[in-house]
């Protein structure tokens, strides 16, 4: 049997992405148009601006995924495309491209969840063993996703407040760093010392969610009475404080989710899995606890297309599609 | 000639199919702003009610603008990912104009659509001829140097008092059709799809604040 060849759309935020994807698991192209720069100048992704990127870029970056991945309309299977969470008029303009394309050649059409999309990134490097455990983690999100099996997905733990990507971009603020700041507190953390000792935020205690705006006030606080005393604070050591606090939380409850859940993998995705403290604490941790980290590499982290027809795949067996009524769903839910 | 026209610039969905001498098929909704749901079932109900198949249609024309920005991103991403997957041309046509040739009358006639605080995007076409330049600006400056036998079309509920001297269109002919776009687009020269973007005749607000800020600097 041949393996489906789909095509696959993301704008769900500030990257316009398409891709050709092999099965759910071999990528013959991934091809992301980053606004990041555009979006600079106003320390942020701002809505309306990075929507009318996407309508100007759209067909231009599924054209490329096409002739990067050597194939042509009619020999792709299925149109897969992320109907959400994410800014909603940004969502419609992968859904309306998506919903052409799939009209135009008769192909079924799929919608796929964001974060379904992040979590199959891992299944374009290596093959799931269920049940397992992933732990999301970037500007939007922070969650711990339970997979009893192939497409099927519980949410045991999240954020209360703020994600730990918006935590990094607030803290980056603070320390006047330019946009995006995640990256940048990474970079600083790696030569800091960890000498302030922000408080780990914990919630209950067999609770897998999270909390970050205390940490993050405790961060600009800090900042602030330094600056009232006339101290100077040691951009390295106030990043690497940050990030400790950050990663201890999130390490220490993936793990004991995994270990609770009964799985043998843990799975990180999003883009804060780029975070290189994140990693190295993943690594160390699961290595003593005897768990199989599976972490996408870099260029598959962030928001891309390959993610969501990696997604697709099992929707698309199990013979699950979209209308061509399909909406942006902005707040969509994970099922 | 096989032509497929959309409309979603507006609170009004409007599609039609055309051989370019006749409008074959024309379907208009005013529904509470989901085109995203509505145009491509709609649009696929026509298809196969012509039995015209997707690989048949050789353009696509689309309203350009000005709009509702969410409205003008759904049809110029679908108008373009259409042309650019079916290889056919595409042609855009500004709303207003559409707007006031669907008001079908000959003479002088503005089309306005509401754009709050006073404002309005706008547009004088005299005998179906552009006079002028569209633009985003207050109603009351727009009009008051306009002779009296001007028609004004669109939003002109909101501005009762600045239209006050002009012949308003019957609403009958006020709304924007996708048929009358058709045959406006049936003639003229395609765009490069790639490339092509809506008209929102008005920069994003984060935008327009940079560049007053960057201008201050």
């Amino acid at each position: 049997m041949t393996q489906p060849l789909i095509l696959a759309i993301e704008s769900s935020c500030d990257e316009t992405a398409a891709a050709v994807v092999r099965g759910g698991t071999e990528i013959l192209s991934n091809v992301v148009s980053s606004q990041i720069e555009s979006h600079k100048r106003f320390g942020g992704v701002v809505p309306e601006v990075a929507s009318r990127h996407h309508v100007e870029r759209i067909t231009y970056v599924i054209d490329d995924a096409l002739t990067e991945a050597g194939v042509t309309i009619d020999e792709i299977d299925a149109i897969a495309v992320t109907e959400g969470p994410g800014l909603v008029g940004a969502l419609l303009v992968g859904v309306s491209a998506a919903k052409a394309l799939a009209f135009a050649h008769s192909k079924p059409l799929i919608g796929v969840h964001h974060i379904a999309g992040h979590i199959y990134a891992n299944r374009l490097v290596q093959e799931l063993q269920f049940p397992l455990v992933c732990l999301i983690a970037s500007g939007g999100h922070t969650e711990l996703i339970y997979m009893p099996e192939d497409g099927v997905y519980e949410v045991i733990g999240e954020t209360r407040d703020d994600a730990a990507g918006e935590a990094y971009d607030k803290v980056a603020r603070t320390l006047k760093l330019p946009y995006p700041g995640g990256p940048r507190i990474d970079q600083l953390a790696q030569t800091g010392q960890d000498t302030f000792h922000f408080p780990r935020i914990w919630l209950e205690k067999e609770s897998y969610d999270f909390s970050f705006s205390g940490l993050k006030s405790s961060v600009i606080n800090a900042v602030h009475n330094a600056e009232q005393r006339g101290e100077v604070i040691i951009p390295e050591d106030l990043a690497a404080s940050f990030q400790a606090s950050v990663v201890e939380v999130l390490v220490t409850k993936a793990i004991r989710a995994v270990k609770e859940k009964g799985g043998t993998q843990l799975l990180v995705a999003g883009g804060v899995a780029a975070n290189q403290g994140l990693r190295k604490g993943l690594t160390e941790a699961c290595q003593r606890e005897d768990i199989e980290l599976v972490i996408p590499p870099m260029h598959l982290c962030g928001d891309n297309a390959a993610m969501i027809g990696a997604a697709a795949i099992h929707p698309y067996r199990a013979g699950r599609q979209s209308t061509l009524a399909m909406n942006a769903e902005p707040g969509l839910d994970l099922k | 000639m096989k032509i497929v026209a959309i409309d979603t610039s507006t609170k009004q969905l409007s599609v039609a199919l055309s051989d370019g001498k006749q409008i074959l098929a024309e379907a208009s909704y005013v529904t509470s702003l989901n085109h995203a749901t509505k145009l491509m079932p709609l649009l696929e109900r026509m298809m196969q009610e012509v039995r015209w198949s997707p690989r048949d249609l050789t353009r696509v024309v689309i309203a350009d603008g000005p709009g509702s920005y969410t409205g003008l991103r759904i049809g110029a991403t679908t108008a373009k990912t259409l042309a650019y997957t079916l290889g056919i041309e595409l042609v855009p046509v500004s709303t207003l104009e559409l707007m006031a040739a669907s008001a079908g009358s000959t003479g002088r006639i503005v089309a306005i659509q509401d754009a709050r605080r006073g404002t309005g995007f706008v547009g004088l076409y005299e005998n179906g001829q552009l006079v002028g330049e569209e633009q985003h600006t207050l109603v009351a400056d727009f009009v008051k140097n306009l002779p009296v036998d001007t028609k004004v079309t669109g939003d002109t509920d909101k501005f009762v008092s600045e239209l006050q001297p002009f012949t308003i269109v019957d609403p009958a002919f006020r709304a924007p059709r996708a048929g009358v776009l058709a045959m406006l687009g049936a003639t003229r020269q395609p765009v490069d799809v790639h490339s092509f973007e809506p008209r929102y005749l008005r920069l994003a607000e984060a935008e327009a604040k940079w560049i007053e800020a960057q201008r201050h600097e």
